[in-house]
């Protein structure tokens, strides 16, 4: 029975595997290869350019103890050209059918792309040996639509260091991404997992090459895996002020009634009399830097409220502005603010028994559209935020060709469960939506969920909790 | 990005079959005009590069609306009866044709082509979408100051002369680099460009929010394509604000430096040392259109002039290059009295694309 987890202790037996970035600056391959023509480069038929990817997504990665953080195993590493991490895929077995896909950047033609393949775990000779490799793959070409280009069958060698497969491509068709499927593999000598360290990818095309383009996408894929690194620094320090009992939260999802969702989220009204008409900007003594994983999604706009999570760290500083923050997009184009709070305060008149406020991001591409919360943060006895009433106001994607600009009106009741030592190891939210169409016939409308949404955020131990 | 008041006039249209609305049966008799049409950017209106980008990242029917035809299939884009076919209103089908046509007179007005290059930007928030007062694409309001300053010509003889029905505008590079001039000058002082549109009736740039020229400079011999760097940028820039007291957003412009007719633009290149490559690049889309890379950088481009310059009074255009402009025979001479107020104001005398536009969604948009 093999075990299913990726040797991480980097017990280096052997020489590193070839450095992808030595390949891209023009290096000779690594032990055991024939060097590589690098990007730019002319090679006996074709001239190279390289196409980057700021991000790989795959049908699955390996997430074990070995890999708390996610500091390695994610299908984004193949693209780090650092074949010290790897995608892991995350399958039972040896992950026969699992893909891995490589988003570029659309080209309107092209004669051929080349694949340099770290195959297996390169990060040592020890682990590259106990862990499994791919051997046949299928490698797919997609175009803008997701419409396959081409596919062809090819098998991959045992190699270290970077291995080359050329897809020639037929004549007129474009493409946007890449996707390599694993049909079988070369087993590890200890574990059932098949990894590949890296992958690169060139194109010889007439496409004018747009190399700002190619340069953002690779500083944005190595800004988020210093990102990466930086979270897993946090959560292992687990500071006092991080409120969580874990540093990832799965969920688990289930409906429930209507009706008494209803009732519930009409407690808001009641609190919501109690604010004064006083506002506060908001201050607390050290932040919380990093969401837990399962948390941190965009749609949960966690963010939001983070750093309140208990009152006795939190300063209410009295201003008279309507606006007391704003954060800006990778542009510097303003992007979210945050309102101005008021305040429900107990029978001392010192504690805080509710908070409120408004957030709101907005979108500004060639028209703006805006993403809009309206949150009341209620705290128990101690001080802790024991629940949290919220409305979003989201414009959803399109659900069909005729079906544009739905918008979605969802209440939410978040309770927060903590632990012994005063952490959060449980969150339930309760929600409910309306939906409604702005054009056509059915524009004005409005459709409610049969259902409230439940939704329980359970904390996932890992070896230092 | 196109208004909505065509889309308004032909809803109304008398029903009939869609393929024979279709541009393609037009052309069994119209073969001339269709295998124009056929190349022209209005073909591919609904299936561009650009336009299929942008609506992957908006997916609004306001932008369905104008740059399909909702009389024919929608990757025809906009086809023959979007601008042939008249309101229901205006009586029986012409003879052999599905559809009431537009009076000749009409289809030479260029507040046809208003309709839709010339709407405001929307703004979708708390559950509705409203029209706010920043144009989204505003070409015909500057043709109308470039009209009220002396200028000749209307859309459709720039655009379609003869009748041509290719209707080459900025996706035509040819047309893009004949209608800039660009003067060098070299003198001990610093290099400079001098940019001037020419023959253009509207802003240069015009037409969809993101376009923009800009000027680039890298050091000559050396080939690498990132060694470019942006030494001047004209077009629109864009901001977005926020109302505190009413948490409401809005999108501002910032600068608009497109090109006006008649204004020549002087670019100092600097006074470095050794040769310097200059070029002129059009760009159809926006910088982060340009990062996302999911565009051609075919479909994004269109470089329209380049040179190198060896030194003070040595300056040499590169091949292809247009020849110097000659304002003092034009009647534009006097453009630079345009000014925006008197484009705001013609645009309030005006019943925009946008207003109609405005209307249908305030109607629409209430819940």
């Amino acid at each position: 029975m093999r075990v299913k987890r990726a040797f991480v202790l980097a017990v280096v037996l052997c020489g590193m595997g070839g450095s992808a970035a030595a390949e891209r600056a023009g290096a000779g391959g690594a032990t055991g290869t024939e060097p590589v023509p690098a990007a730019g480069q002319e090679s006996a038929q074709h001239r190279w350019r390289p196409l980057r990817s700021a991000e790989a997504t795959a049908t699955s990665y390996l997430q074990n103890d070995w890999n708390l953080y996610q500091e390695n195993y994610h299908p984004s590493y193949v693209l780090d050209e650092n074949p010290a991490t790897a995608w892991v895929e995350g399958a039972k077995g040896f992950g026969e059918n699992e893909a891995i896909t490589l988003p570029l950047s659309a080209l309107r033609s092209a004669r051929a792309l080349r694949l340099r393949i770290w195959n297996g775990y390169q990060k040592s000779m020890h682990l590259w040996t106990k862990n499994a490799m791919p051997r046949r793959v299928r490698v797919t070409v997609l175009d803008a639509d997701e419409e396959e280009v081409t596919a062809s069958e090819t098998e991959l060698t045992r190699t270290r260091g970077p291995q080359e497969v050329v897809v020639d491509l037929p004549r007129g068709r474009g493409l946007a991404a890449v996707r390599i499927t694993i049909l079988s593999v070369y087993p590890g000598l200890r574990f059932d997992d098949t990894c590949i360290s890296d992958i690169l990818v060139d194109v010889d095309s007439d496409v004018p090459y747009n190399p700002v383009a190619e340069n953002a996408k690779h500083e944005a894929l190595l800004k988020w895996v210093a990102g990466r690194k930086d979270q897993a620094r946090y959560f292992a320090s687990r500071p006092p002020e991080f409120p969580f009992a874990f540093s990832r939260f799965v969920s688990k999802k289930a409906s429930g009634d209507r009706q008494a969702f209803k009732q519930r989220f009409a407690a808001r009204e009641a609190i919501g009399k109690t604010l004064g008409p006083t506002r506060y900007k908001p201050v607390t003594k050290q932040s919380v830097k990093v969401l837990p994983d399962g948390l941190s999604e965009e749609n949960n706009y966690a963010e939001d409220f983070a750093q309140l999570f208990k009152a006795d760290r939190v300063a209410l500083l009295e201003t008279k502005d309507d606006v007391v923050s704003r954060s800006d997009d990778e542009d510097g184009n303003p992007r979210a603010w945050t309102s101005s709070a008021r305040v429900a305060r107990g029978p001392d008149q010192k504690a805080i028994q509710a908070l409120a406020f408004e957030a709101k991001e907005v979108i500004t591409e060639r028209s703006t559209w805006s993403y809009d919360r309206n949150l009341l943060l209620v705290y128990d006895g101690d001080g802790r935020l024991q629940t949290l009433y919220r409305s979003v106001n989201n414009f959803s994607e399109s659900e069909g060709e005729d079906d544009y600009d739905t918008v979605t009106d969802t209440d939410e009741i978040w309770s927060f469960v903590y632990d012994a030592a005063g952490k959060v190891r449980e969150i339930d939210v309760d929600s409910l939506a309306r939906h409604h169409r702005m054009y056509g016939k059915k524009a004005a409308r409005e459709r409610e969920d049969r259902r409230a949404k439940h939704v329980v955020y359970l904390g996932l131990p890992d070896k230092s909790s | 990005m196109m208004g909505l008041a065509l889309t308004l006039g032909l809803m109304a249209v008398t029903p009939a079959a869609p393929d024979r609305l279709g541009a393609s049966a037009c052309g069994d008799c119209h073969g001339t005009a269709f295998e124009s049409w056929r190349s022209s950017a209005h073909a591919v209106s609904a299936t561009n590069a650009i336009y299929r980008a942008g609506f992957r990242v908006e997916p609004r029917q306001f932008c369905v609306d104008c740059h399909t035809s909702t009389l024919a299939r929608a990757e025809e884009g906009i086809g023959c009866a979007s601008c042939h076919a008249a309101a229901r209103e205006a009586g029986a089908p012409a003879a052999g044709h599905a559809v009431a046509l537009r009076a000749r007179a009409d289809l030479r007005d260029p507040a046809l082509c208003r309709d839709c290059h010339e709407f405001a930007t929307p703004a979708f928030e708390e559950g509705a979408v409203r029209m706010t007062s920043l144009p989204m694409q505003r070409t015909y309001s500057e043709w109308l100051a470039y009209r009220a300053a002396g200028g000749a010509g209307t859309c459709q003889s720039c655009h379609m002369p003869g009748g041509d029905h290719g209707m080459r505008g900025a996706h035509d590079p040819d047309l893009l680099r004949r209608s800039l001039a660009v003067t060098v000058t070299d003198e001990a002082s610093g290099a400079r460009l001098t940019l001037a549109s020419a023959g253009v009736g509207h802003g240069f740039p015009t037409g969809d929010l993101f376009r923009h020229l800009t000027v680039e400079v890298r050091a000559a011999g050396d080939a690498r394509e990132d060694a470019w760097r942006v030494v001047d940028r004209m077009g629109r820039r864009f901001e977005t604000r926020l109302d505190g007291a009413t948490m409401r957003a809005y999108k501002v412009e910032t600068a608009d430096t497109a090109l006006v007719p008649g204004v020549p633009r002087v670019v100092a290149l600097g006074t470095g040392r050794g040769r310097l490559e200059w070029r002129v690049r059009y760009h159809y889309g926006s910088e982060r259109d340009e990062r996302r890379g999911v565009v051609t950088a075919e479909a994004l481009f269109a470089t329209l002039a380049t040179g190198t310059i060896d030194g003070p009074s040595r300056a040499r255009l590169g091949q292809g290059a247009p020849p110097r402009a000659d304002y003092s025979a034009s009647p534009r001479a006097a453009w630079p009295a345009f000014s925006r107020a008197r484009s705001r104001r013609r645009r309030a005398e005006l019943s925009l694309g946008s207003r109609a536009t405005a209307a249908l969604y305030s109607r629409s948009a209430s819940r």
